[in-house]
């Protein structure tokens, strides 16, 4: 059989190995067999290739360097200053995370940093489940980079620094997957830029394909207006999916939730019912704390792709926070079904069984994620059961559970503040003081450890620290009455004097 | 991820060690008896066909009788396909496709008495040896032909060969083309779809391509996909319409036969192979899509339609039709397993292994529970002694043996420290502490763990960095830390003296002494201290270890002794004893400098006692101070101190706002200067350069006046200190000064020398004799004003003073302050200054009484903060 046709079947069969091995080999007898030689690559590049459309983790640093974003955004119209508590008519208030996000369904990335100052984003606490990047190039683009260095014993497969790259972009054959070798593999963004630039010239600026991959470069240099130019113009060749979507991750970058939004709605009239617009639609939705409208987009995913894990378990987390325990659990339980197998969902599990009262099956649920988390998650599952034994009046029950929680992970701001109440029903009045304290420095936006803050000051009769620690309660929760009654009462006091 | 899996109802495994690829299986009803047979052939080159021989759905499975025939071909088979390719026969026959060969073959059944007796051959109807290489089989009615179908051959390097069955009709070869892919034939337009190089779909109609003369091949549609592409399947609609169908490497793509896109579909999987089919006659567009998860996925159009588990992961996928039972998928993997199945309901219900439930009885449990919060409490009560229990080490833990000696070279001194522990210690940090220029060789010193004894050596220096020329105090402290055998941490403190011979060189420039007025001092600013004794004692006695050669030398008597004082900086400090014997004893104490004359006190003071220890003599004077001091406090010289004190650190505070404002115009040019950079204009940088380096320069002045403000201020400090400590040891030499007093004092004074940038030690220094003063006032609440004014602080600290010198009238004050309506001259304005202190005291008063009248009502609650991560 054919050497060449044996690597062309096993790189269809993605044995990517067998495919450089056999590739090399032509290579040793013809050094300059286009043909082998650009299999070799596309092998190389399909190695380490990932789709980098899912959004990448902002880097502390790109926040400092977007200076064109507006500071003080209408409320709706930034991911900063999203609209705020439209949830509040639906009763609870989903809890926020620790860097002031409302949880989301699922993890991923771009739920864990918040959207704010360098300042707030350097005081945010570095744990395991809130670290960003500091620099603007994300890890996972810089590991791409030196993964494929080690994979390589004889040295790199192409000296980039010699490839005389006006020529390859003349190539038309060879030039796309040059170009995603040097993005993807090398991860030598600036080269990658010449021969976007020089294969432009070539193709005399008429391939999308290349002007999406300017547009890409663009963005990856962080030159956000110059990326959404290249985009625009290569949706205005040919309106394509991937361009949509790029395009959308500017304006997610620059902060633009509401033109993102609209760019969805047209990509969708195009791309009926598309998953993916939809999914984006809806994560930005949720970025900006329109939980309803997220929701029905998810619901409208669930009809296109029935088996899709996110959507899920957003609704099974809107449900939930709605006070219908019961349908979330049945979201759950359909994840369960589908394979999924890891401590969250057994917690959450866990969680609907009780508050829906089924609760010979809430023991077990918090067994079996209790022996499947790890050292991230463990922390969150001991501070669930710790809701348990609160909701069973087992108060050293839970004041244990919370202690192993802070044991894992000392910045648990929620654990925190509920140890603190704890403590202070057990008359440890400064220890709950001090457990506030700390927590409120951890995660400010949680406004209920201000709230127990302002509470437990007045009661002391530091007056003017309640007064202005239930200032930021009322600034991180503007709807919460209870503030609002203890900032009237210190308002009257004061006004006696 | 999926709720059911495919129910495998025929399976089988074709040969071992064997590859296939996904152009290896191919479906086709070969007779035309409405069931199909399972063609597949391996890179090995053995061909197999299989066909269902079952009659009912029931009896669904593999028996060898399925197996019609298994032959072997000697050269690898690349791809089967069928078709009726036989001219004059309208039977389909099976296509193979070799390395350098394709072959056309007839599969002829003869029907047996029983089932296994069936005979089944495989006749060559043709082949066509090829000089190329080839790739891809493509089997279709080119030119739109009716009941016959043609061949055509993809060779490796892009040349398609045409064959009208068994006669070679031409070849052409693909423009922009550098690796293989699949192509596919659309009957309607007569055309076939192919994906260039350029990651570029076209259409070249079969005529263009017949058409040698043509040199330049033009495609009649054209669509840019951009991402290669792993199949393209064409399925026919109608007469009219087909649907294409092509699988990137990230999305589905449908096109109409004229290139217009129907739908796609981004798929968030790796997709491995494909399958389009209908259902409801062309009306439904079905697509079958496996994942890289083996799982395979029902769409219909862009709608997930049924996802279910495969178990295997196959590079192949279509669906076959048998007698018994229509609509099975099939699926063949790289290794060979071919199966086919139904998707139905089984549930692939993920079983979650079982916990590993210890077989604890009831009883147990509970006793274990009982166990473990005992030792939970016994823990948590051990955690609030820790937290109650003080910090400095006892003597049954760590003994420490501090001990300084002055070297032979008298430049050094050196320091032993005998540690010596009954139980293992860990992480011994020993800190040592001086006055500067007092300082030590290595300032900490650390050991990882002692047990039993050990002794450490430092050095003492006099560092000539400083700008302070006299120590203020003898004193070496050592502080150690460490962490006792159960794990607590302990510090403990010790102090030892510097000698007197390390500090006070020599005597006093005897030499030129003498050759001036001998007797007469020569220093010139003189401060004075002076001592009454009780009882006089020879200096030479008191100062026994500085009698030697050249106390003669330097000309000291009995009655006087000169000393220089050792000094880093050169500067020629003198210190000067003297005694006069006459009216009661008295010591004078001479220096230009207040440290040096504290020291020099301390130090007599402290040879004094010593030496009466040693004579056994205290016990006649017991109750009383050997040495007394009487005369004036020198109050006025110590105020000039805390003036130029003062004024320096204003100096200081003013500096530093106004480096501050430097800096913010530094940052603000700095910030025009990057927008300006963003015009790509170096004319309107000019100007903002120039003011940049203007205000750096302007920021380097300035900081290096502060830097030479703060050596100044450090200075002041320490002549401040000196001051204070002789200011306090004579007030402890004062009679009728209450210990008590005196010690609130020197806490309130000397606190810290500790400069930062929000408070100084007149901040810390008003406050505490505020507080000190409004003490006796016996109130709760005291409300210190900081401090603004420094003659405020002045008066302040000179009624502090008075009343620790007037120490008895000032408790007269204390405890008769209601009898005596007339209050004492000497402190009335005191008094003044505390009722002025005292006025804001209502309020405070009043706002505790409020504070206790309302009670809050609310409690905390605990928030119900679930959080669910997923």
């Amino acid at each position: 059989m054919d050497v060449f046709y044996s690597a062309l079947s096993e790189f269809r069969r993605r044995k990517f190995e067998d495919c450089i091995n056999h590739c090399t080999q032509i290579l040793e007898k013809s050094p300059y067999d286009q043909a082998a030689w650009t299999l070799k690559m596309k092998a190389l590049t399909a190695q380490v290739m990932v789709d980098d459309i899912e959004v990448e983790e902002e880097g502390i640093a790109d926040s400092v360097l977007n200076e064109t974003m507006a500071t003080t955004a209408r409320p709706g119209t930034s991911f900063k200053n999203p609209t705020v508590l439209q949830s509040l008519a639906l009763g609870a208030q989903r809890p926020k995370t620790n860097t002031g996000r409302p949880v989301s369904g699922v993890v991923r990335p771009g739920t864990i940093g918040s959207r704010g100052t360098l300042e707030q984003a350097l005081r945010t606490p570095r744990s395991a489940s809130s670290a960003r990047p500091a620099t603007a190039q994300s890890g996972r683009a810089i590991r791409l980079g030196t993964a494929s260095m080690l994979t390589q014993s004889e040295g790199p497969f192409i000296q980039l620094s010699r490839l005389n790259l006006a020529k390859y972009a003349s190539t038309k054959a060879v030039s796309k997957p040059l170009f995603q070798y040097i993005f993807y593999h090398e991860n030598d963004i600036l080269r990658a830029m010449d021969l976007v630039v020089e294969a432009m010239k070539v193709c005399d600026q008429k391939d999308w394909w290349w002007r999406l991959q300017h547009g890409k470069c663009y963005y990856i240099f962080g030159m956000m207006r110059d990326a959404e130019t290249e985009l625009r113009a290569a949706l205005k060749l040919l309106p394509t999916l991937e361009v949509f979507l790029w395009l959308t991750r500017i304006y997610i970058r620059l902060d633009q939730p509401v033109t993102a939004l609209d760019l969805c709605r047209t990509a969708l009239q195009i791309f009926k019912d598309e998953v993916t617009l939809l999914t984006d639609i809806a994560r930005i939705f949720e970025g900006i704390n329109n939980i309803p409208l997220s929701v029905k987009y998810y619901r409208e995913i669930l009809h296109q792709d029935a088996m899709n894990v996110e959507a899920v378990a957003c609704i099974a987390v809107h449900y939930f926070y709605s006070d219908q325990p019961e349908l979330a659990l049945r979201f759950y339980r359909r994840l369960l079904q589908m394979g999924v197998y890891n401590a969250e969902l057994f917690n959450n599990l866990g969680l609907c069984c009780f508050y829906a009262q089924q609760y010979d099956m809430v023991v077990s649920c918090f067994e079996r994620a209790l022996s499947l988390a790890e050292n991230e998650n463990a922390a969150d599952v001991w501070y669930n059961i710790s809701h348990i034994a609160i909701g069973v009046c087992d108060l050293a029950l839970a004041e244990q559970c919370i202690r192993l929680a802070l044991s894992i992970d000392s910045s648990h701001a929620a654990a925190c503040n509920n140890l603190a109440v704890l403590e202070y029903l057990n008359e440890n009045t400064s220890v709950s003081f001090s457990l506030l304290q700390a927590a409120s420095s951890v995660a400010p936006s949680l406004f209920e450890l201000h709230f127990n803050r302002a509470l437990l000051t007045e009661m002391v009769g530091d007056y003017h620290t309640s007064y202005t620690v239930v200032q930021k309660s009322i600034e991180v929760h503007p709807g919460h009455t209870d503030s609002h009654r203890l900032l009237k009462n210190l308002k009257t006091f004061f006004s006696y004097l | 991820m999926s709720l059911f899996k495919v129910k495998d109802q025929w399976l089988t495994t074709c040969g071992q060690d064997e590859t296939f690829d996904a152009s290896s299986l191919a479906v086709a009803d070969l007779n035309g008896k409405g069931s199909d047979q399972i063609i597949v052939g391996s890179h090995s080159g053995y061909l197999r066909v299989y066909e269902c021989v079952a009659e009912n759905s029931a009896e669904i499975e593999y028996t060898p009788a399925c197996l019609l025939i298994e032959t072997y071909l000697e050269q690898p088979i690349l791809q089967v396909a069928a078709g009726r390719l036989t001219s004059g026969i309208k039977e389909r026959h099976i296509a193979i496709l070799h390395p350098y060969k394709v072959a056309v073959y007839a599969l002829s059944i003869i029907e047996g008495t029983v089932e296994h007796g069936t005979e089944t051959r495989l006749v060559l109807m043709y082949d066509h040896v090829l000089l190329k290489s080839t790739y891809q089989l493509i089997v279709g009615p080119f030119g739109s032909v009716r009941d016959r179908d043609f061949l055509c051959v993809q060779s490796l390097d892009g040349v398609l060969l045409f064959f009208e069955q068994e006669t070679f009709v031409l070849n052409r070869s693909l423009p922009t083309f550098l690796l293989p892919s699949p192509i596919c034939y659309v009957p309607q337009t007569d055309s076939f779809i192919v994906f260039n190089a350029e990651w570029t779909l076209e259409s070249y109609s079969y005529q263009a391509l017949g058409d040698s003369s043509d040199r330049k091949l033009n495609p009649s549609w054209r669509y840019n996909l951009g991402e290669p592409i792993l199949d393209i399947q064409n399925l026919i609609m109608n007469m009219r319409e087909s649907a294409i169908f092509v699988l990137g490497e990230r999305n589905l793509f449908c096109f109409s036969e004229v290139g217009l896109m129907r739908f796609m579909k981004r798929l968030q999987f790796t997709p491995m192979c494909f399958h389009p089919y209908f259902i409801a006659e062309g009306e439904k567009l079905m697509v079958l899509v496996v994942s890289d998860t083996e799982t395979v996925l029902v769409y219909e159009k862009t709608v997930l339609r049924w996802s279910a588990h495969l178990s295997l992961s196959p590079v192949a996928i279509s669906r076959v039709n048998f007698k018994a039972l229509k609509g099975l998928i099939a699926v063949l993997s790289e290794s060979g397993e071919l199966r086919c199945g139904v998707l139905g309901t089984e549930p692939s219900l993920f079983v979650a292994p079982p916990l590993k439930t210890k077989s604890a009885t009831h009883q147990q449990n509970e006793t274990k529970l009982k166990q473990l919060k005992e030792e939970i409490k016994y823990h948590a009560s051990a955690g609030a002694d820790l937290r109650n229990s003080s910090s400095t080490s006892t003597d049954s833990e760590l003994k420490a043996l501090y001990k300084c000696v002055l070297n032979s070279d008298e430049n050094t001194c050196q320091i032993l420290l005998e540690l010596s522990t009954k139980s293992s210690l860990s992480d011994i940090q020993i800190s040592y502490e001086a006055t500067p220029p007092i300082c030590f060789h290595a300032p900490v010193q650390k050991l990882p763990i002692l047990c039993d004894k050990t002794m450490i050596e430092n050095q003492v220096v006099l560092d000539y960095n400083y700008d302070i020329a006299v120590p203020s105090s003898c004193e070496l402290l050592v502080f150690i830390s460490y962490f006792n055998s159960s794990g607590l941490p302990k510090v403990l403190r010790q102090s030892t003296n510097v000698p007197d011979q390390f500090i006070f060189d020599s005597f006093f420039s005897a030499n030129d002494a003498s050759q001036k007025t001998p007797g007469v001092s020569t220093i010139g600013n003189l401060l004075s201290v002076t001592l009454n004794a009780a009882q006089s004692i020879a200096l030479p006695i008191l100062f026994s270890e500085f009698v030697n050669d050249r106390w003669e030398a330097a000309g000291c008597t009995d009655s006087r002794v000169d000393f220089m004082i050792r000094s880093p900086t050169g500067d020629e400090t003198p210190l000067r004893f003297t005694v006069s014997l006459e009216e009661g004893a008295k010591y004078k104490i001479e220096s230009n400098s207040t440290a040096c004359l504290s020291l020099g006190a301390r130090s007599l003071v402290e040879r004094y006692q010593r030496h009466l220890l040693s004579k056994k003599l205290s016990r006649s004077h017991s109750g009383n101070q050997p040495l007394t001091y009487m005369s004036h406090l020198p109050v006025d010289s110590f105020l000039k101190v805390v003036d130029k004190y003062h004024g320096l650190v204003t100096r200081q505070k003013d500096l530093e706002t106004e480096l501050a404002e430097l800096t913010c115009q530094s940052r603000a040019v700095q910030k025009r200067l990057l927008i300006k950079l963003k015009d790509k204009k170096i004319d309107s940088l000019r100007s903002l350069e120039s003011l940049h380096e203007d205000t750096h320069w302007s920021i380097l002045k300035l900081s290096r006046e502060v830097e030479t403000l703060q050596q100044a201020v450090k200075g002041c400090s320490s002549e401040l200190h000196g001051f204070l400590g002789l200011l306090i040891f004579l007030l402890s030499l004062t009679p009728h000064i209450s210990d008590e007093e005196l010690k609130d004092f020197e806490l309130a004074t000397s606190s810290t020398f500790y400069n930062s940038e929000s408070q100084n030690w007149l901040d810390v220094t008003y406050s505490a004799l505020q507080y000190i003063l409004q003490k006796s006032e016996k109130s709760d609440t005291f409300v210190a004003k900081p401090f603004e004014n420094i003659e405020e602080f002045k008066q302040i600290l000179m009624q502090a003073i008075n009343r620790l010198s007037k120490g008895i009238a000032h408790q007269i004050l204390e405890e008769q302050r209601g009898v005596f309506p007339i209050l004492e001259t000497d402190n009335e304005e005191e008094l003044a200054d505390e009722t002025s202190l005292t006025a804001q005291k209502p309020f405070n008063s009043q706002a505790t009484g409020v504070m206790k009248l309302s009670p809050v009502a609310e409690t905390t609650q605990p928030n119900s903060l679930d959080e669910i991560f997923f």
